[in-house]
């Protein structure tokens, strides 16, 4: 055997070596046994942990979805219910913006809530009619009695025609003024020489 | 040979048919772990490991090649991570280690017997023997060791080059005794 040459000492090695076995010791099995089972037992318990682990994961992912949609489904709800009351009032009265002392509807008492902001709302109307028509009414004088809905419109369709009226003979006055003045101003032309003569001049009548 | 049936039998975890598996392949896989320590007690541990790992994953062998190839791979693999816990391959791979005394015994026979080899093997310096067994006996590549150990090609060639040197120098000494 020549081991000096290199490639010769890796050719012995392989071929002597791959087939080589030594016998261990018998109590090794044993303790083979002994380790297999505990690792088996904690393969098991990480596994039970690792499902455990992920129910929990989902239902808490669940409980969080839920949340999530439950908020944004009475978000929305109030958000609706606070919309409509705002439009509501908006349209009925042009002049009342105000929405600050209007009760935000919750789900539970929904229907309470509305009725009082109706409520709240036709008071309001009343009180700004009332107001528009002392304010556009001065000249009438009459007493407005706005007890009832009804009364109040009655009284508003008569404040506005006696301010129709008023407007009108205003108008007749104003074009009466200025026919008179015209003449006038005519007349002062065609007699200017004998008015400057005489400022008590009084044209004869043909 | 290992049948396919016992390894089916492995995989279900039964007991009688691992035992049988033990008894065929225990002998083999304890010199493989001989071949990369000094230390028999650190052998036995590792064959210990090794045989836990392979009754752990058997149900991942898919019966492509010899079953004993794969419980070798295992095997050297589980070595290779518990030297890699100690750090036991630091420095070893760059230094140029020296043996101080051949501790070549006189064969009974006169003739290069396995002992001897193994012991041959053992005497070498750790990183050296290591990548000596992967290359020479394992069958590993360079590249393979390379990745596995972390170190570049050409120090894995250097250091089975050296390897070989070692031993020639050790089988001389050997031979001169004998003669």
């Amino acid at each position: 055997m020549h081991t000096e040459d290199v490639n010769e000492i890796e050719r012995f090695y392989r071929s002597k070596l791959e087939s080589y076995t030594v016998e261990p010791p018998d109590h090794l099995w044993e303790k083979i046994q002994v380790r297999y089972q505990r690792e088996l037992h904690n393969t098991k318990l990480s596994k039970i942990y690792k499902m455990a682990a992920g129910i929990s994961l989902g239902i808490s992912a669940i409980a969080v979805f839920s949340i999530m949609i439950l908020k944004k489904s009475t978000t929305e709800n109030r958000n609706e219910l606070f919309s409509d009351s705002v439009t509501t009032a908006s349209t009925d009265t042009n002049t009342y913006r105000n929405t600050d002392n209007i009760q935000k509807n919750t789900p539970l008492e929904s229907v309470e809530n509305k009725q009082s902001k109706k409520s709240q709302i036709s008071n309001r109307r009343n009180t700004v009619r009332k107001m528009y028509i002392k304010t556009n009414n001065t000249a009438s004088e009459q007493p407005i009695v706005t007890e009832s809905n009804s009364v109040v419109e009655e009284n508003t369709t008569e404040a506005m025609k006696d301010k129709e009226d008023a407007t009108l003979t205003k108008d007749n006055k104003n074009h009466k003024e200025k026919s008179a003045n015209s003449i006038k101003d005519k007349y002062k032309e065609q007699y200017k020489d004998s008015l400057s003569k005489n400022p008590l001049f009084v044209p004869e009548k043909k | 040979m290992i049948s396919d049936d016992l390894i089916r039998k492995c995989a279900k975890n039964d007991a009688s048919a691992q035992r049988e598996l033990y008894k065929l392949l225990a002998s083999e896989l304890f010199a493989v772990c001989l071949r990369y320590t000094k230390i028999r007690a650190e052998a036995e541990d590792w064959l210990q490991d090794a045989f836990v790992k392979i009754f752990l994953n058997i149900k991942k062998y898919n019966f492509e090649g010899s079953f004993e190839g794969w419980a070798r791979r295992v095997t050297v693999n589980n070595i290779l991570t518990e030297l890699r816990k100690n750090k036991r391959w630091g420095n070893v791979f760059d230094v140029d280690d020296v043996i101080d005394e051949v501790k070549a015994e006189e064969s009974a026979t006169g003739k290069m017997e396995y002992d001897d080899m193994l012991s041959f093997i053992q005497q070498l310096p750790e990183g050296k023997r290591i990548i000596f067994n992967m290359h020479v006996i394992e069958g590993f590549s360079y590249k393979e060791i390379s990745e596995l150990l972390g170190i570049s090609e050409v120090t894995c060639r250097a250091q089975v080059a050296k390897a070989k040197n070692i031993l020639i120098e050790l089988h001389k000494k050997h031979n001169k005794i004998k003669a």
